[in-house]
């Protein structure tokens, strides 16, 4: 592994005892590592950015430290003692307040409610309400927010004041460490920067704050000093002076994925491009993000990429038919996609991303789970000629290269990659024009993740047009024609085959204009 | 959400589980000294204590709870404070009584409307209904309570607003109004000592019960089996309830006849459920037995008429205790002093004879009918045996029919 | 392991059956008499007609707590029609019919709403008995045709095989429910549906209509059960199918159909009428009085569930 010129720079900074030090901490999911080694530590008086692509153990870590999850190893120490946070109350006690990525807010409580949420007993108030109403103003005021009334349901509040509310909550604990995890994502620049100010100045105060964001300028911005997580390590710490965008950016891409993306780069896939399948026109996600276009051909794999929360997943849904653009179509030769239905009709199957709740049917056989959508084609007035449907069944099979002791076993007798084929065996039954995954290889195996390119690529030699999302970025590099990144809710730059691979990915998903902007 | 799901669906189980199981609260009462009883009986008229047999199974016996009540002056407003208006007995009620006001109206003596309420069987809806009646100026609210307590509170509030409550063949536990009504533990007895007696003393026999546990049921029951319990030679083989339903009665009868290969020879039942019995031993390919029931359908009526069997059934229709209700709410009105506030009487019993006459009253019935047949002049007993329960008071006049 | 476990499943409930007819016929004297055993034929046929829909709707996700109701309306409808000269042949079909819509209303509801099925045909039952009562006045006077009672009479004969015309409708209703289930694009949606509903829309399944065909053949069945009903008791009652809502629900568990769907099937549901209605006659042949046969059948059910109803636990799942 080339260890990048940056690593373990200490910090320059007041050599006073960290508040916080994490040694070597783990935590695993059964197999699956969430944290593999995890070492840094946080001073008084600092603001330490935590930065890394989705699932590189960000909030796994911040879990840990909010007394949420335990650690499977390793140590945290807290004022230089060993110290385990079991539970959130715990994490508490110790001064550590957490602001979520998702806005944990009662929706039919107020705003003063929602703010003072855990600081009364359970049947009494600590403070009146007159007391709780100026506390609550004081620190809606921090972030620049004194002019949202404290007596308003928070169900009226936009995206951004409910965000507002949650980080006010936090900030009215006594606490000494503040972990922001993406909790300003949704802010507006002015919020945005009030709060700023106002971290300032609680690092002159000499407390500390974690911080994590998607944001580049951000970062480099407030943080001292910038931590980054690689595959659930730490692979290195910079301060502020040393942080370069580009720098962050090669730190958080990981050697495997660029050297397979250099092993896919090499086998240029010769696929000849049909008609656009699907072509979106103009679309906005939301009223105020700017519109694209994209189309996806017919032999032509396309990737979607982005970082978590940065509307893929939202344009994938779009495509399906499962929701709505709030500006532009999604349109195919049958027309504009306005229900799931519809785009059914027009050659779309579409994969959901939760493979247990919304795709396979645990109880039933490997049969009914892959014709189940296309049963009627076997069917005389409801009843099933089962011969032909068995026959279909073997063809699915043989072509998904599902491995499995036979069509009557349970589904749930498979393996998850196996499952997963199962699932891609059921979509093309339907004989669709155009696949549009959510994420397929989650959770499958390495070989079932072969056989599911094999089918990808067999599907688009074929004739057949592939939309891939996936959080994979080396998959991406190895399976795509282009892959369109998405950043704040749009597309922000599509990347040709012949520039991609995962530093660029990375930095477009960052928001980084290094990458070509186009559409297509 | 599926965890939500099947939470609930689990929950609705576990409710009809606890709704079938949760009926089995009532116990056998228990046994007053001698003295009590004396003193409870010194307040029934001699020629009627032979009806009060047992009489605690039913309810508590007292005085007159009227004694300080003055009659208000007519026109009267007739009330009636329902349970539950569902079934033929309780229509049949509230249409006699409808009837008897329209003829004491027609003589200025009544109100034109009578007021009714129905609270499906719930206990609370019943007393905040009995309360707005009280309220609402009736001077007599002739009430059939879910709940032997549930409407004593409203009772006594309406005793002190001179209103005159009245329950019918559903006594309260309270000594705040009049109970019209007959005993259960005497009607049980009367059942079975009609089949030891057509059995000659001898033989095996079957209750045939309705829904266990409740205090109706346990009356009966112990009635029947104290006159059972007189003949050596009686045998009771077996209690299968029915919950006065005729497909449940058919359908426990027809399993319990399956696994009973020993001979039958009696049934007693407690209403509406002889026919569904007797079809059972029929089809199960048994001969009839001597069958007694406290019933007055139509279908009973019609099925031992066509079938040629012996019977006693005792008639208990909802509109001759609306007439008696009324009758002794009249009485009362009138200025005279009840003695008690338990009036209790036989039923009317009918055998063969009687029987022929009342089938040859409703023309056309047939064992599947599901009608309610009546005494024809709609009493259970001579006005006589009503006013020995009183003392003073001007005489009733009976008015005609408008 | 996972396929003795596989096994007992589906063995269970049937061993369980022909266990107990012959302990039974061995403790009472009797009991293997034809009579008995017709009376057993009978009871059980009921109860199966009952329990066909609300099999079926318990596989797809759902719960079809109107079937007393709608048996109490079709009864009454039924009895209180021909009493007043409606030849059966009218009032019949029209009366199914009833129940169809009744039921279809309850699927399309409880779907198209996201409503739990288990409110929404509370609440239709409930509205079923005030409607009875509004229109009735509780007066509910009827008869019933001679052949509807022979149908369902203990001692009845269909043709030359001596059991009467329901056994041989419930036979026939099973034959239809087997292929109806297996072998029909229905009854895979219905078990799609029920083992993943979120995963059933995303697989084109039309869950509107599903729900509404389905809970309208659980309305129609228990139509059909009422009228049969009818003819057993001689009698329009309303509350003649009061015992079918817990006894339709324990035969499809104690079969061995989970209550959270997907899986089952009403050949199971078969063996646990028989269930339900051999350890009656068991416990009552044995003097056992109604609080006892409560007991012990809500014992049963625990056991039962405890050897082959469990479900995998979440952590095994994951």
């Amino acid at each position: 592994m080339s260890v990048p010129a940056l690593k373990e720079t200490p910090a320059p900074l007041p050599s006073a005892a960290p508040l916080v030090e994490f040694r070597g901490l783990r935590r695993n999911f059964g197999e699956t590592i969430a944290l593999a080694d995890c070492s840094f530590e946080i001073q008084p008086g600092e603001i330490h950015a935590l930065v890394g692509e989705n699932g590189s153990g960000k909030s796994t870590l911040i879990k840990i430290l909010s007394g949420i999850l335990p650690e499977s190893g390793g140590e945290l120490l807290w004022d230089g003692k060993v110290t385990r946070i079991a539970d959130p109350r715990t994490a508490q006690q110790h001064g550590i307040a957490t602001v979520f990525q998702e806005t944990l807010v009662l929706d039919q409580l107020s705003v003063r409610d929602n703010v003072v949420l855990g600081l009364d007993r359970l049947f009494r108030r600590v403070h009146s309400v007159a007391d709780e109403t100026k506390l609550v103003r004081e620190a809606l005021d921090t972030i620049g927010m004194n002019a949202l009334d404290p007596a308003m349901p928070v169900a009226a509040l936009s995206l951004a004041q409910r965000q507002g509310v949650t980080i006010a909550r936090a900030l009215l604990r006594p606490w000494r460490l503040l972990v922001l995890d993406e909790s300003t994502s949704a802010l507006d620049v002015d919020a945005r920067d009030r709060l700023f100010e106002a971290l300032r100045g609680f690092r002159a105060a000499g407390r500390s704050i974690l911080f994590v964001s998607h944001r580049m300028d951000e970062i480099l911005d407030v943080a001292d000093r910038s931590t980054v997580l690689r595959s659930g390590r730490s692979v290195a710490t910079v301060t502020r002076a040393e942080t370069t965008t580009d720098g962050l950016l090669e730190l958080m891409s990981t050697h495997e994925e660029a050297q397979a993306a250099e092993g896919a780069a090499r086998a240029v896939p010769n696929r000849a491009l049909g008609a656009p399948v699907i072509a979106a026109k103009g679309v906005a996600l939301l009223p105020e993000t700017a519109p694209f276009d994209l189309t996806v051909r017919a032999g032509e794999i396309v990737g979607i990429a982005g970082l978590e929360g940065h509307g893929q997943v939202a344009f994938v849904e779009a495509v399906a038919g499962l929701r709505r653009p709030a500006h532009g179509a999604v349109e195919t030769d049958q027309g504009a996609i306005t229900s799931f239905s519809n785009a059914a009709r027009a050659g779309i199957a579409y994969l959901p991303r939760e493979r247990k709740t919304q795709g396979i049917f645990a109880p039933l056989s490997v049969l009914d789970n892959l014709t189940i959508s296309a049963l009627k084609r076997f069917a005389h007035f409801g009843i099933l000629a089962e011969s032909r449907r068995r026959a279909e069944g073997r063809r699915l099979i043989a072509q998904s290269h599902v491995a499995t002791a036979g069509l009557g076993a349970p589904i749930s007798a498979l393996s998850g990659g196996n499952q997963q084929k199962v699932f891609l065996g059921r979509l093309l039954a339907l004989n669709p024009r155009a696949l549009v995954l959510n994420d397929p290889m989650r959770g499958v195996d390495l070989g079932a993740k072969q056989d599911i390119y094999k089918i990808l690529e067999q599907f688009a030699s074929d004739g057949g047009a592939v939309m891939l999302l996936s959080t994979e970025l080396a998959e991406l590099c190895l399976l795509c024609d282009r892959v369109a990144v998405f950043h704040n809710r749009a597309l922000f730059a599509v990347i040709e085959r012949k520039s991609l691979d995962v530093q660029a990915l990375i930095a477009a998903m960052f928001g980084q204009s290094g990458a070509s902007r186009g559409t297509a | 959400m599926t965890r939500l799901w099947s939470a609930l669906r689990a929950a609705s189980l576990t409710l009809c589980l606890a709704g079938v199981a949760g009926y089995a609260i009532a116990a056998e009462p228990p046994e007053p000294s001698k003295a009590e009883q004396q003193a409870a009986l010194a307040n029934v008229p001699s020629h009627a204590r032979q009806y009060y047999d047992h009489y605690w199974y039913n309810a508590p016996v007292g005085g007159n709870p009227y004694a300080n009540w003055t009659p208000p002056p007519p026109p009267w407003q007739f009330c009636i404070n329902d349970s539950m208006l569902g079934t033929s007995w309780r229509t049949d009620l509230l249409n006699e009584v409808k009837k008897l006001n329209a003829q004491y109206h027609a003589a200025g003596l009544t109100k034109a409307e009578v007021l009714s309420t129905d609270s499906n069987n719930n206990i609370g809806v019943q007393l905040t209904q009995f309360n707005n009646l009280s309220r609402q100026g009736c001077n007599v609210i002739i009430s059939t309570p879910s709940n032997p307590t549930g409407l004593c509170a409203g009772m006594k509030d309406a005793l002190e607003k001179n209103v005159l409550s009245i329950t019918v063949q559903s006594p309260v536990n309270c000594p705040y109004a009049m109970n019209v009504g007959s005993n259960q533990y005497y009607g049980g007895r009367e059942l079975a000592e009609w089949v030891a007696k057509a059995l000659k003393g001898k033989g095996n026999v079957l209750i045939l019960s309705g829904v266990p546990g409740i205090s109706t049921t346990i009356g009966l029951e112990a009635g029947s089996k104290a006159a059972f319990a007189k003949y050596p030679g009686i045998k009771i083989v077996g209690t299968v309830y029915g919950f006065w339903n005729e497909a449940t009665s058919k359908t426990e009868m027809v399993k319990w006849l399956a696994t009973h290969p020993q001979k039958l020879d009696g049934i007693v039942s407690y209403g509406d459920m002889a026919v569904a019995a007797d079809e059972a031993l029929a089809q199960s390919g048994r001969p009839p037995v001597m069958q007694a029931d406290g019933t007055n359908e139509c279908a009973y009526i019609a099925y031992w008429h066509e079938k040629k069997l012996h019977t006693l059934a005792l008639l208990a229709g909802g509109g001759s205790n609306g007439y008696e209700a009324f009758y002794v709410a009249l009485k009362m009105l009138n200025g005279a002093k009840p003695t008690t506030n338990m009036v209790w009487f036989p039923l009317p019993a009918l055998n063969d004879a009687s029987a022929e006459k009342l089938y040859a009253a409703y023309p056309g019935i047939t064992h599947t009918s599901s009608c309610w047949a009546d005494a024809p002049d709609h009493h259970l007993v001579a006005d006589s045996y009503i006013d020995a329960f009183f003392k003073g008071g001007k005489k009733i006049e009976p008015k005609p029919n408008p | 392991m996972n396929w003795v476990r596989h096994r007992l499943d589906v063995i269970a409930p049937f061993g369980i059956a022909i266990a107990l007819f012959f302990i039974t016929a061995a403790v009472i004297p009797g009991y293997g008499s034809m009579v008995s055993i017709r009376s057993l034929l009978l009871l059980s046929s009921l109860l199966g007609i009952a329990s066909a829909g609300q099999t079926l709707t318990i596989i797809m996700g759902g719960i079809d707590l109107s079937v007393p109701a709608v048996i109490g309306l079709a009864c009454v409808g039924f009895a209180v029609a021909f009493g007043q000269g409606v030849s059966p042949w009218v009032i019949g079909p029209i009366v199914i019919v009833a129940g169809i819509i009744i039921g279809a209303i309850n699927g399309l509801i409880s779907r198209a709403l996201r409503v739990n099925s288990l409110i929404v045909t509370l609440a239709t039952a409930t509205i079923i008995y005030g409607a009875i009562w509004a229109q009735t006045k509780g007066d509910n006077r009827g008869s019933v045709p001679d052949f509807v009672t022979d149908f369902v009479s203990v001692i009845g004969w269909t043709g030359p095989i001596p059991v009467p015309g329901a056994v041989i409708l419930w036979a026939f209703l099973v034959l239809v429910f087997v292929i109806l289930e297996r072998r029909s694009v229905l009854g895979r949606w219905v078990y799609a549906s029920g083992a993943n509903p979120g995963a059933a829309e995303l697989a084109h399944i039309p869950s509107l209509l599903l729900w509404t065909v389905v809970f309208a053949i659980s309305g129609g069945l228990s139509a059909l059960a009422g009228i049969l009903l009818a003819g057993f008791s001689s009698a329009a009652n309303p509350q003649v199918g009061d015992a079918y809502l817990f006894t339709t629900l324990s035969a499809v568990v104690i079969g061995g159909t989970p209550i959270i769907g997907g899986r089952g099937g009403y050949a199971r549901t078969v063996a646990g009428c028989f269930i339900i209605t051999e350890l009656t006659m068991l416990l009552i042949g044995l003097g056992l009085d109604e609080a006892a046969q409560q007991v012990s059948l809500g014992v049963l059910i625990i056991v039962l569930v405890a050897i082959y109803g469990r479900e995998t636990h979440v952590r095994m799942q994951i």
